[in-house]
């Protein structure tokens, strides 16, 4: 169930807020326990029980390591940390990757001439990359006594499950939000004030913004169509704008979300197009899954303590695993990797040393440029798909738009590539959703005002027509 | 140099969210714009307010789900996207803001689910608008190009399958008559854009495919084409209508006559062709782009002195109507006498009054892309062998596009023509 569908904002929403504003505080993590579960469920039913079993998994592994018995067995316990934890990634491995390890082998046998390989075709669960993450979180956190296993099995589900970060984060590690899984006692109408405007201001992110420069990239990104450079920065542009407010949209609405039933979620993103370095953008790009990383490979793997070779081995470890935890596509993997090798780069030349506020200018437009090729991998169906962009981008031709691109770029697409070009020249310190947040100035105030009464309104009438059907044509 | 510089830092620990900082003024207005956004649709159902119908949508909208299994949620996501209060408000206003602001039409290209892994959520495949925009307000059906670069079925194999059918009917001692309006960018290509998806290869496309009828050795065929070019030359009008994929009234006269004319020429005498003033269309390709508008034309009717029509409807299913006509003559004109099947589609639909005088005894049947709609493809077939074999004539008349182009519900492919062959061979020798 996305958050810009009619059964979210019109029937699942609502009805959760009436049912949570009803109950007594102590049943906010029951209600968001079900609750959740109910909303895995639109995404497929059978998929609640395969969430509910590995949910169960972990829920007793966090008792286990935890217990009083391992404690005095410490050989066991770190046996039983890796037993958990390679049950979560063998999970994860089974069902978003052993389709794409199969097709690799079908390749190779193909090649080598050994005959037909079956390949795996199976249905991914929703979010999985996301709970997978959630459930190591936890047992590495209870394994290295940061926190305490849960005992309350709801309230480990709330954490596991909630449902505004099931399926598109932000990755939420354990050791954040444990305290507040048992803080129950809310101001709910100051919650509700408080989050619903960034709900609104993800849900235009998304709907206004995402959804309107989308059908540029695609007809661009789409097969068989002539491209020259113009026309490839044209979408690969559009496609930098669209992934942004797509994914803060949804972080934002997210945040909002989980702020309306009194919790507070990190955030997610902090203006990357405005980073003046690959470094930078890192720290502002997907945060979460940045601190995820950083606490669970990076640091165990040593971090930059070793020595450099250590490091930069580290560096592309965490890329790798970065781009692969994206998708189970080589286009995931050469994503991941470039943003390791700028990262080395920069580490090498000493750039990510240089002051933040040294040439900004430059620098920005350069990590710009940078951050936009690199989508280009992201968002090819195939390398080869990637290779005939990079090579329209960069290998000057010139000419029109083919009418594939020209038909979808309306006057109303183009203001608002127009608009979301903005978010790159705006000053670096203008986050909106710390404004939305925490601002009291009148600027603040105003913005909050016009996110939950004119933008999102104007959003939710989109949501509202994108379900009119005109297109199954019966005249004929 | 920190132990984490290259990626995000963050606190270890969130708090709950601090109290708020604000007025409770500024709270309480947010709170209640919030409140209106998500609970709105249903206070205004609560008083009284219902989504009716939208005008050019195109499906019936979704009951209320029973439950039956794993399939119930997406049946509730159906039925709540498509029953929930002030919908239709909300497709007039996104309809009336794009239209005025921008002079554009709507996009109804939804969201398609969740951001996993940040991936996008919406939909991966390049936006192939079905309806390209021309000069002069002009519409045009993007099938017309995507069927002639993209057919279903080689032309080949069409026309070998005309060729079987002419062969099956004649040695069944019925006769064949085949018509193929042309589609509106094959005669009015005039408004089109300078460019447009799929022009490159549909112009030697179609060009080929028209090459290929006129060479067509079937004696039944009957050419439309050019006498509806004759005529827009001849007035100056254009054939075809500018926010619909049909023809002009004038149009379907000529068209209706061609086909009469090769049944038997001596239908034409007492018929003469009347002007009916102007009447208003709703243009399909402006439904077909989320913005339906009407547009008029001059409407004409064909009259046949001393004729008298009777004219009935069957309906297989809703979606499914044959029509029976029985017009009888008293003096002046004659009818054509000799039962007759006409098998044909929206061409054919609205040209069924100006047919009617023609006929003694006429079934039309819906050609069965219509039955695949209706979702009943297995009675529709079966009816239409039927009244095929209980038929001394077969007129079939299918649009350019789908005559050459489309596969689902062909009677020119060697599924049906096999039932068809087996059909015939068990109906008497008429």
């Amino acid at each position: 169930m996305s958050f810009a569908s009619p059964v979210f904002l019109w029937y699942f929403l609502p009805l959760t807020l009436l049912a949570y504003w009803a109950l007594p505080s102590r049943a906010r993590n029951t209600l968001l326990s079900v609750v959740s579960l109910v909303f895995y469920a639109f995404g497929g039913l059978s998929f609640v029980f395969a969430l509910l079993a590995v949910i169960a998994v972990n829920f007793a592994a966090g008792l286990a390591i935890d217990g009083d018995r391992m404690a005095a067995a410490p050989g066991r316990r770190k046996a039983l940390l890796v037993a958990t934890v390679g049950f979560d990634l063998g999970i994860l491995a089974i069902w978003k990757y052993a389709g794409f390890a199969t097709e690799q082998v079908h390749r190779i046998a193909d090649v080598l001439g050994a005959g037909s390989t079956p390949v795996l075709s199976i249905a991914l669960p929703i979010g999985i990359s996301f709970f997978t993450f959630h459930h190591l979180s936890y047992v590495v956190d209870v394994y290295r006594h940061s926190r305490r296993a849960q005992r309350s099995p709801v309230q480990f589900i709330a954490y596991i499950a909630m449902f505004p970060q099931l399926v598109a984060g932000p990755i939420v590690r354990y050791h954040e939000i444990a305290e507040q899984l048992g803080e129950t006692r809310r101001d709910r109408f100051g919650d509700f004030a408080a989050g619903m405007p960034r709900f609104c201001l993800g849900l235009a992110k998304k709907v206004l913004i995402a959804d309107s420069v989308a059908p540029i990239a695609d007809a661009v990104f789409a097969d068989g169509v002539a491209l020259n450079t113009p026309t490839a920065w044209l979408g690969v542009l559009a496609y930098t704008f669209q992934i942004y407010f797509d994914f803060s949209g949804y972080s934002d609405m997210a945040i909002g979300l989980a702020r309306m039933f009194g919790f507070r979620f990190p955030e997610n993103f902090a203006r990357p197009y405005s980073a003046v370095s690959v470094t930078d953008f890192w720290r502002r790009w997907h945060m979460s899954l940045s601190r995820w990383f950083r606490d669970y490979l990076y640091i165990p793997l040593g971090g930059n303590r070793g020595s450099t070779v250590a490091t930069y081995r580290n560096l592309y470890i965490v890329f790798f695993a970065t781009g692969f935890w994206h998708g189970a596509n080589w286009t995931f993997l050469a994503w991941g990797l470039y943003h390791g090798t700028m990262l080395a780069i920069e580490r090498a030349t000493g750039l990510a040393k240089v002051p933040e506020d040294r040439f900004v200018v430059p620098r920005r437009a350069l990590t710009f440029l940078l951050a936009v090729v690199g989508w280009v991998f992201f968002r090819a169906a195939s390398m080869e798909d990637a290779g005939r962009v990079l090579k329209a981008m960069f290998v000057p031709s010139f000419g029109g738009l083919p009418p594939e691109v020209s038909t979808v770029l309306t006057d109303y697409r183009t203001l608002v590539f127009a608009l979301a070009a903005l978010v790159v020249f705006i000053p670096r310190d203008f986050v909106m959703g710390k404004l939305l947040d925490d601002g009291v100035s009148k600027i603040a105030v105003s913005l909050r005002v016009a996110y939950t009464g004119i933008a999102a309104p104007y959003a939710a009438v989109v949501v509202a027509a994108g379900t009119f059907s005109p297109f199954l044509y019966f005249k004929f | 140099m920190t132990e984490t510089e290259p990626l995000a830092t963050g606190p270890d620990v969130l708090a709950p969210p601090p109290p708020p900082r604000e007025g409770k003024a500024v709270r309480l207005l947010v709170a209640a714009l919030g409140a209106g956004l998500l609970f709105g649709p249903w206070a205004a159902a609560a008083l009284g307010a219902r989504s009716d119908a939208v005008p050019g949508e195109n499906r019936a909208l979704a009951e209320r789900p029973d439950w039956h299994g794993f399939k119930t949620f997406e049946d509730i996501t159906t039925y709540a996207a498509d029953r929930f209060p002030l919908r239709d408000l909300a497709i007039r206003a996104n309809k009336r803001f794009t239209t005025d602001v921008f002079g554009e039409n709507p996009s109804y290209a939804s969201d398609a689910g969740a951001a996993v892994g940040g991936v996008p959520s919406t939909k991966p495949q390049a936006e192939v608008a079905q309806v390209i925009s021309g000069r002069d307000g002009w519409l045009y059906f993007f099938d017309d190009f995507r069927r002639a670069c993209r057919p279903d079925v080689p032309l080949d194999t069409v026309l070998a399958g005309v060729r079987r059918m002419d062969a099956l009917l004649a040695a069944s001692g019925r006769r064949l008559v085949l018509t193929v309006p042309p589609d509106k960018s094959t005669v009015d290509p005039q408004f089109l854009p300078a460019d447009y998806v799929d022009r490159a290869c549909s112009v030697p496309a179609k060009a080929e495919r028209w090459r290929a009828l006129a060479g067509l050795d079937v004696p039944g065929y009957v050419d439309v084409r050019t006498p509806i070019e004759a005529q827009e030359k001849k007035t100056g009008v254009p054939a075809y209508l500018p926010l619909d994929t049909h023809w002009t009234q004038l149009s379907s006269t000529i068209f209706v006559q061609a086909v009469a004319n090769r049944l038997d020429p001596a239908l034409a005498t007492g018929t003469s062709v009347v002007p009916l003033g102007t009447t208003k269309y709703g243009g399909d390709l402006s439904a077909i782009a989320g913005n339906p508008q009407t547009g008029t034309e001059q409407a004409f009717a064909i009259r046949r002195k001393g004729v008298t029509v009777a004219k009935t409807e069957e309906a297989l299913n809703a979606g499914y109507v044959l029509t029976h006509v029985r017009s009888t003559a008293s003096g002046g004109a004659a009818v054509f006498g000799p039962r007759t099947v006409l098998i044909g589609d929206s061409f054919t639909q609205r040209a069924l009054d100006k047919f009617a005088p023609y006929f003694g005894d006429l079934v039309r049947v819906p050609e069965l892309s219509k039955a695949i709609l209706a979702g009943n493809l297995p009675q529709a077939t079966d009816r239409m062998l039927e009244e095929i074999a209980g038929s001394k004539v077969v007129v079939v008349e299918l649009v350019e596009r789908t005559f050459a182009g489309a596969k689902d519900g062909s009677p020119f492919g060697a599924a049906f023509l096999d039932r068809l062959e087996a059909s015939l061979a068990r109906a008497p020798k008429r």
